[in-house]
């Protein structure tokens, strides 16, 4: 144990993806910073699938690199096949993902933490949150084990562990997840301090012996030949790309599921929690789709060369029995053995209207919540609001305003908004559909978007940054360059295969905004300059061509609706009393307490009439 | 409305049916643009003076907007505190529209919703404190009416076209979403052209519901009818008939009636406004000549002519009305055995034989022009119209994207601007909604 004194300017409890991120962040920020969780060797453990990134959370992750986080370049260091989802469609939607070696990530991330100067790691539970008499400032932790740390700001990132009850059929017993205890007495401490907590439940799938499958009847999948890193810093890309194996259930599974469904604790009524539906368990899938014939698995190795196979799509809490006999009837897996049977977890989440944009509580100053406890899932979400709330406990400590990212800047707005003006009744999960400036908000373009920030928190290099505006700058004359070159048409076609030929010459933009067309066909055409870029960049400024109409109209848009938006709600109006507004939208208001007007428009129930008065009686009340 | 945009509000601001003189206000930063392309003297706008001009473009009839004038105030000294323009005109309640209609295609322009140029002058700091509640109350009691309307058109049915409208484009753009968000699991992919039909068949009812509007705003302002003609032909006397009240002077001089005069009759469940006019015939008497314009432009703008003509008096043929439906009656017959033949209705003032027959001919008309809306739905405010036209143009731009085969993140946007749109009347659809439809719909999540 590295500790080194009693008192702290931040504190974080847990060592997941969000501590990871939050004491990292808030250390290299310069504050004294402790890290506390119930087993060092566990930091940065991936609970559930061994795999970083997907749709919109790739994007997460590079937003995260952007500003200066360690996920990214954990999973570059340690992911062992690389693949770009959506590669069929437009750029401004694919998304990386990476699988990768969970022992690697781990070590990595726990080499990462002790190797920080000014962030100690300290092993035990937290198990009390200390504050001033009045309940409203934040003082102190104290341990299982007795111990009492006082600090300025603390970071609870507590994940499924407060309360976690594990169910595999009807057995069930308290984990924070499987072979590890569950923290108890943190929640109670909350609620004293008057916080409103309530139960969450998500599930794990099996973890199999790889040489009890039969891959000769899966389909194999690899990453891809050509991948791309996540990390804007890493270079000399060139990572494994080990095989995953698909394979698929049958009636015959869906049969003896069926026949078993009393055993499960989500259909009996034991669990009570609410589980996602984007990441629904095997038994759900077979009873609300019940005319599929068949559903994918995906088998996905847990480390490098590992014998453990983690059964991606077989999310079960049915008894372990039954879960290898209906496993047993899927191709490949005749003769499958488990390590470990899939299960269910409840857990205690607090409901993220109790927090501000800046991941701080309404109720406790100095008191930030990050991860699972706000009721998300997934390590993507977990880590981006590690690294906001570390940011925001240095801004807090330092009596700095908060860094508060907008929904039109960075899908780690649109998490944190959603959070704090939603009501979550199922773990958050990141989706580009959420993000309503989708075609503004891409993975190619994270780093022009965020490193000027992270640069001025001090999180980002100062090389990178300027390395960054020198691309923006290329970027922005490269399209202003495309819009003054134009082809002719016998030179047009020479280059693409157009179905029908051009009658008059045509600008480089307009060529690349049609839908077939890409840069490196027009590559010949291009002045040498340009034709010198980097790949990476070269296809980012075409990207921008492509878009830039929907671009241009996405921008409009956020200018259109920012009047008004950042207008600040002072904490002491009482909207019941407000008998303009309608009998909804007070009771939301009074519950949620949004900080601007912007937050108040997007909380439903909250009529636009609703805002519009609200703006109104606002302005009397800051003028008397 | 959106109490936070930075959209140019348009809107006519003198009440309705006042007639005569009328005020159109457009407030925002692209009110010198919108004005800009129609009236003449644009360049010579200065702040707080009112400018003359004319009012030109190619929906307007020619000579219908020659004496206006246009007030600029420019932003932050004005009402709303926004640059404001007030533009003052001449011409009934259909011409103001037709003007608004105009000024609502510019870019950038939209109807103001309910007391939003108060609001705006609120927020502005440009409306004294103590009437921040009477604001409030304004927009509370505008929204409860606009509830009401809500909930009376539901059995009209506005409410649930728009609400079917909307989900036969979430279904779409479920789909869509879906692939794009799900997209490494097994969705079956939908090619985007099946979507062209459905689109299609999205926009003709918005079309033919654009369509009612012609009816909607003749159900709330009444059907125009004028009596035209040559002096003496017997139209006010005609016009006495018709109201069955001797409310126009009918004298055996030509010439007798000099302005319009209107009076409204209920047909067939109708409002039918019928204009007594001044007889057509070239003249250089001023007043007498300013009735003639005033004849003219009703003629113009109506809905129904009825042509009086009589055997002692001369036909007059009129320009620019061959889309206007028109009877042609033949008055006096009591002074001649033989009238002329093809003509619509015969008949005598004197004796009031065949006035019944006009009186049928005018009900089978107003019956005729009846609108039997799409599903019973009759657009009659300017705000819904606005709203329709936008939607019309949303998408337009998603069958373009479509047709020009851009990938589904471009047809996904097109799609949440024409979901936007609606949203204006419905209440927005959120991603939640969305995600919603693709839970129930699809088995996604591994
Ligand atoms: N004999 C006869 N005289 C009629 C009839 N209808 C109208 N008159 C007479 O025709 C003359 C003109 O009638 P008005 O109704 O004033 O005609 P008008 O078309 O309104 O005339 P201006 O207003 O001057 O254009 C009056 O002397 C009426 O009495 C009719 O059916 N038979
Ligand atoms: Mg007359």
């Amino acid at each position: 144990m590295t500790v080194s004194r009693e008192s702290y300017e931040v504190i974080v409890v847990g060592g997941g993806h969000a501590g990871i991120e939050a004491a990292l962040a808030a250390s290299r920020l310069g504050q004294t910073t402790l890290l506390i969780t119930m087993q060092i060797a566990a930091l940065g453990r991936a609970s559930c699938n061994p795999a970083i990134g997907g749709l919109a959370k790739g994007h997460l992750v590079r937003e995260i690199d952007a500003l200066g986080g360690e996920m990214a370049r954990a999973t570059d260091a340690t992911g062992i096949q690389f693949k770009m989802l959506n590669r069929s469609k437009g750029r401004a939607v694919w998304s990386p993902r990476a699988q990768i070696d969970k022992h690697a990530y781990s070590a990595y991330m726990i080499a990462a933490c002790e190797a920080q100067s000014g962030l100690d790691l300290f092993e035990d539970e937290a198990v009390k949150v200390i504050a001033n008499r009045t309940k409203t400032r934040v003082s102190g932790v104290v341990t299982r084990n007795g111990a009492h740390f006082s600090c300025k700001a603390l970071v609870l990132t507590n994940g499924t562990f407060l309360n976690g009850l594990i169910h595999i059929g009807d057995k069930q017993f308290t984990a924070g997840r499987i072979g590890e205890a569950a923290s108890v007495g943190l929640t109670e401490s909350l609620v004293t301090l008057g916080f409103e907590t309530g139960r969450l439940k998500t599930g794990t799938p099996p973890r199999v012996k790889r040489d009890s499958i039969d891959f000769s009847k899966t389909t194999i999948q690899t990453g891809d030949a050509d991948p791309e890193a996540f990390s804007f810093s890493t270079s000399n890309f060139h990572p494994p790309n080990e095989a995953c194996y698909i394979t698929k259930t049958n009636l015959e599974t869906h049969r003896i599921i069926s026949g078993a469904l009393h055993f499960s604790p989500l259909f009996s009524g034991v669990i009570q929690g609410v589980g996602p539906r984007y990441c629904p368990s095997i038994e759900d899938k077979v009873v609300r789709f019940s005319d599929k014939p068949s559903h994918q698995l995906f088998l996905e190795p847990e480390w490098s060369n590992a014998n453990q196979i983690y059964v991606n799509g077989f999310s079960s809490s049915l008894p372990e029995e039954v879960q290898l006999a209906s496993l047993r009837s899927v191709p490949g897996l005749e003769r499958v053995e488990f390590i470990q049977p899939g299960y269910a977890i409840e857990y205690d989440f607090f409901s993220p209207s109790q927090l501000k944009a800046s991941l701080e509580t309404k109720q406790v100053k100095g008191l930030f919540f990050a991860g699972q406890i706000n009721g998300t899932s997934g390590y993507e979400e977990a880590a981006g609001q590690g690294l906001l709330a570390g940011i925001n406990a240095h801004l807090q400590v330092n009596n700095k305003a908060p860094f508060v990212l907008g929904r039109e800047e960075a899908y780690l707005g649109v998490l944190v908004d959603d959070l704090i003006t939603k009501d979550t009744d199922e773990p958050y999960r990141m989706f580009t559909s959420r993000a309503e400036h989708r075609l503004l908000l891409r993975y190619d373009n994270a780093h022009f978007r965020l490193a000027e920030k992270g640069h001025a928190l001090g999180l980002v290099s100062t090389t990178f940054y300027m390395a960054v505006v020198k691309q923006k700058q290329l970027a922005k004359k490269a399209e202003a360059t495309f819009d003054t070159i134009y082809i002719k048409p016998q030179k047009v076609a020479a280059l693409i295969d157009l179905q029908a030929p051009l009658k008059e010459s045509q600008s480089i933009t307009n060529l690349l905004r049609r839908p077939h067309v890409s840069i490196e066909q027009l590559k010949p055409v291009l002045p040498g300059w340009i034709q010198d870029l980097s790949p990476t960049l070269l296809k980012l400024i075409a990207t921008n061509t492509k878009y830039r109409g929907y671009i241009d109209r996405e921008r409009l848009q956020v200018e259109r609706l920012a009047k008004h938006q950042n207008t600040t709600i002072p904490d002491s109006v009482d909207y019941l009393e407000m008998a303009a507004i309608s009998f909804e939208g007070r009771q939301k208001l009074q519950r949620i307490r949004p900080e601007t007007i912007g937050q108040a428009s997007r909380i439903s129930g909250v009529s636009p009439a609703d805002v519009s008065i609200l703006l109104i009686l606002l302005k009397k009340i800051c003028f008397t | 409305m959106l109490p936070f945009d930075q959209d140019t509000i348009a809107a006519i601001s003198t009440p309705p049916g006042t007639g005569g003189l009328a005020v159109i206000r457009l407030s925002g930063p692209r009110s010198l643009d919108a004005i800009r392309p129609l009236f003449s003297a644009t360049d010579k706008l200065e702040p707080r003076v009112a400018t003359f001009g004319k009012l030109t473009h190619t929906d307007l009839g020619v000579g219908d907007f020659d004496d206006c004038v246009v007030t600029f105030f420019k932003g932050p000294r004005s009402t709303t505190g926004e640059d404001v323009i007030e533009i003052s005109i001449h011409g009934g309640t259909y011409l103001q529209q037709k003007l608004l209609e105009v000024l609502l295609r510019a870019p950038g322009v939209r109807a103001a919703g309910a007391g939003e140029f108060t609001l705006r002058a609120f927020l502005r700091g440009k409306i004294d404190l103590s009437r921040a509640e009477a604001v409030a109350d304004l927009i509370h009691a505008k929204d409860e009416a606009a509830h009401k309307n809500a909930r009376h058109q539901l059995s009209g049915g506005l409410r649930n076209l728009v609400n079917k409208m909307s989900e036969d484009l979430i279904k779409i753009l479920t789909v869509i979403e879906a692939e794009l968000d799900f997209s490494d699991q097994e969705i079956e992919f939908t090619p985007p052209s099946a979507f062209t039909a459905p689109l299609q068949a999205l926009q003709a009812t918005t079309q033919s519901l654009l369509e009612t509007y012609f009816y909607g705003r003749r159900l709330e302002e009444g059907f125009r009818v004028p009596l035209a003609g040559a002096p003496n032909s017997g139209k006010s006397s005609l016009f006495n008939l018709l109201l069955g009240q001797e409310r126009a002077i009918v004298t055996a001089q030509p010439g007798t009636t000099r302005d319009t005069i209107e009076k409204t009759i209920i047909v067939a469940g109708h409002s039918v406004v019928l204009v007594d006019t001044a007889g057509l015939c070239e003249t250089r008497e001023e007043a007498e000549s300013s009735g003639v314009d005033r004849s003219k432009d009703e003629i113009e703008l109506a809905d129904l002519i009825i042509w009086v003509q009589a055997p002692d008096t001369n036909d007059i043929k009129s320009l620019k009305t061959i889309n206007i439906p028109q009877i042609t009656v033949y008055n006096k017959i009591d002074l001649t055995p033989t009238p002329p033949k093809n003509k619509d209705i015969y008949l005598s003032c004197l004796t009031g034989e065949g006035v019944d027959t006009l009186k049928e001919a005018i009900y089978s008309h107003v019956i005729n022009m009846k609108n039997t809306g799409v599903q019973g739905v009759i657009l009659n405010s300017e705000r819904h119209r606005d709203i329709f036209n936008r939607f019309d143009t949303q998408l337009s731009g998603c069958l373009s994207a479509i047709n020009n085969a851009f990938g589904p993140e471009y047809i996904a946007s097109d799609l949440r601007l024409a979901l936007d749109v609606l949203g204006e009347i419905t209440g927005k659809t959120t991603p939640d909604d969305i995600l919603n439809q693709i839970f129930s719909g699809f088995c996604v999540g591994k």
